[in-house]
């Protein structure tokens, strides 16, 4: 089956920006194992680009960071984590572009200017 | 010595400098790795020949955009790559660092230092790639670039900013050739010579290590490393490394071009090159052609050798020298790869396993070797000597196959005969010994002219050293006044008839 057929069928297994399971089970049934990977790597693609995944220092303020998100991203789902190496500031994850404003990586890059 | 406050000053400039605003990087996911190759998804603003960063800190190149994924070489070990790793792209092009203190030193084609000496100073970041000077910022090749050797000044001579390709077999003297030329330029590094000095740069690529250390134990004995660099990708570095190599010699190259110096560049070899280009782009799974090379291996040469140039004086009058080196099979200089490179350089020499074997060296084939700048890139001294010898040799070439039927000879073919052969006899030229141009004169005027005529051909060699340990004690004044490379005048042929008569006295 074409690559670009696939992609359609992996647009079209989504309902409500949500994972249709019904529709999933009848189109993997119709595809081969090679198609059948195809399929699977673009469902999680198209869900990623969903996603937002913002990622802090600590829980303090997740609740005012997650409306404001939610404002910044309205078609997309805001998913929050915490990752104490970060020391401090933010990283979010959009699709494939990564936005760091970190203490952590100010640090590592004036690191790396001072060492130049 | 900086004192601390002012390294600390320094820091707090450089810190307050800084830029608060948000890091901002393109990811992506590595789905494939196979033989320096990987294919990844997401990096959707990569572009093309960006440099990228793998999780593990390897840098590699993208050299492939499709719909849904890319394709990376890279640049490093691959081992420890697996699926799922992060990528993140830099925003750079590929570049090297080069500075001043890049002079003796010997390099990666990422400007990694390979022979264990301190780091290299922060200069320019140098792109690998690099849109060729247009026509109107150049001007045609008029400098000479002495290779040392006779046969090369005299019949095929070398221009600063022209592309002269060296081609031939296995074991011929190829590199022999470009080392003696990098040897021959120490003496236009001292001061007070009458050519502007030339920075070396030797591009070693898929070559045994062994082999390069080699080269370079003959540069150092030489004192030649001191206006040299050498680029090293050996055989055992991966492909995309020995692909990188002469695009990264060319980069050092045009960081001293730039500030109006001659340079002098030679890749070592490009039949290898060729290979490395021809492996990543069958694991790319580009279309294979001819002899499963790619479709663009005439541009990943062509494009390589444009970069060299001959700048005019409003851009720096800089100029890039190159002597490709290219190896062929069975002297089938008709192959693919052999006539692609010979199309784009300004003239090739062309070396022959049987001048070889039969032990004229270098084996320079006259016949089919040339430089298409000619003249224009000699002085008027070695243009008045050489032209005469250029007839003789092909002369006697045409009659020496003829005279190999055994009949008799008349008196004038057999003085050809005889020139040719002390003509040929005196062409060989030992390794390592290049000769400064007013002694390569003197030879070829000498035999020109007949001095050597009634010397036995066994004897020549020795003759020719003695005349120039002779000459060199007691004509100073010649050696000058050839030095500055005007025509031969009356009163300095009736010197050097002087000093053959004199020499020639006193030796029998």
């Amino acid at each position: 089956m074409k690559r670009k057929i696939i992609k359609k069928l992996a647009k079209k297994s989504f309902t409500k920006d949500k994972i249709d399971e019904k529709k999933v089970n009848m189109i993997s049934n119709l595809l081969n194992k090679s198609d059948l990977k195809v399929y699977i790597k673009d469902l999680k693609n198209i869900n990623s680009e969903k996603i937002v995944t913002v990622t802090v220092a600590s829980e303090d303020g997740v609740d005012e960071l997650n409306a404001y998100f939610r404002k910044v991203y309205p078609n997309k789902k805001i998913v929050v984590n915490t990752d104490p190496e970060l020391i401090n500031g933010v990283r979010v994850v959009d699709s494939n572009n990564e936005y760091e404003f970190s203490l952590k990586s100010f640090m590592e890059d004036a690191f790396k200017l001072t060492n130049d | 010595m900086i004192s601390e406050d002012q390294i600390i000053k320094n820091l707090e400039e450089r810190l307050a400098d800084f830029d608060k605003n948000p890091k901002v990087q393109n990811v992506g996911f590595v789905e494939k790795n196979t033989d320096g190759v990987v294919t990844a998804t997401g990096l959707t603003k990569a572009f093309m020949g960006e440099l990228v960063v793998f999780q593990n800190g390897t840098a590699g190149v993208v050299l492939n955009l499709d719909e849904d994924e890319l394709s990376i070489i890279l640049l490093g070990k691959g081992d420890s790559i697996k699926e799922g790793d992060k990528i993140k792209t830099t925003g750079e092009l590929l570049s090297i660092n080069v500075s001043d203190d890049v002079l003796g030193r010997v390099l990666n084609p990422l400007g990694e230092i390979l022979d264990g000496k301190t780091k290299i100073k922060k200069g320019l970041l140098m792109p690998l790639e690099k849109i060729a000077p247009g026509v109107i910022a150049r001007e045609p090749v008029n400098t000479s670039l002495k290779t040392g050797i006779k046969a090369i000044d005299a019949m095929f001579p070398i221009g600063r900013g022209q592309r002269e390709l060296i081609i031939g077999d296995r074991g011929l003297g190829k590199t022999a050739i470009a080392v003696d030329t990098i040897i021959n330029q120490e003496q236009f590094a001292k001061k007070g010579s009458s050519l502007k000095p030339v920075i070396c740069i030797y591009v070693a690529i898929g070559q045994k290590r062994s082999t390069v250390a080699q080269i370079i134990g003959k540069l150092e004995e030489n004192d030649a490393m001191t206006y040299s660099v050498v680029i090293a990708a050996s055989a055992s570095e991966p492909a995309a490394l020995q692909y990188l190599a002469p695009y990264a010699g060319t980069a050092v190259a045009e960081y001293f071009m730039e500030k109006g110096k001659d340079v002098l560049v030679i890749y070592d070899d490009l039949t290898k090159h060729a290979w490395a280009y021809r492996q990543i782009s069958l694991v790319l799974k580009r279309p294979a052609g001819r002899e499963a090379y790619p479709g663009d291996i005439f541009y990943l040469h062509s494009r390589l050798l444009e970069r060299s140039v001959k700048l005019n004086e409003k851009n720096g009058g800089g100029s890039i020298t190159s002597l490709p080196i290219i190896e062929t099979q069975a002297n089938d200089i008709s192959a693919y790869i052999p006539t692609n490179v010979i199309s784009i350089t300004d003239g090739q020499i062309f070396l022959q396993s049987d001048l070889f074997n039969s032990g004229q060296r270098p084996a320079i084939n006259i016949g089919t070797s040339v430089s298409r700048v000619g003249g224009a890139a000699q002085t008027g001294a070695m243009k008045s000597v050489s032209g005469k010898m250029k007839l003789e040799l092909a002369q006697f070439i045409e009659l020496a196959a003829f005279s190999q039927f055994g009949s008799e000879l008349d008196p004038e073919t057999a003085k050809t005969l005889e020139r040719g052969k002390r003509t040929q006899e005196m062409l060989k030229q030992n390794q390592y010994v290049p000769l400064p141009e007013p002694f390569e004169i003197i030879s070829i005027w000498a035999v020109t002219n007949g001095f050597l005529d009634d010397i036995e051909i066994e004897k020549i060699t020795q003759f020719e050293k003695d005349l120039h340990q002779f000459i060199g004690r007691n004509y100073q004044k010649l050696i000058t006044t050839l030095e500055n490379g005007e025509k031969l005048s009356e009163s300095v042929v009736e010197t050097l008839e002087k000093a053959l008569k004199e020499f020639k006295k006193i030796n029998n």
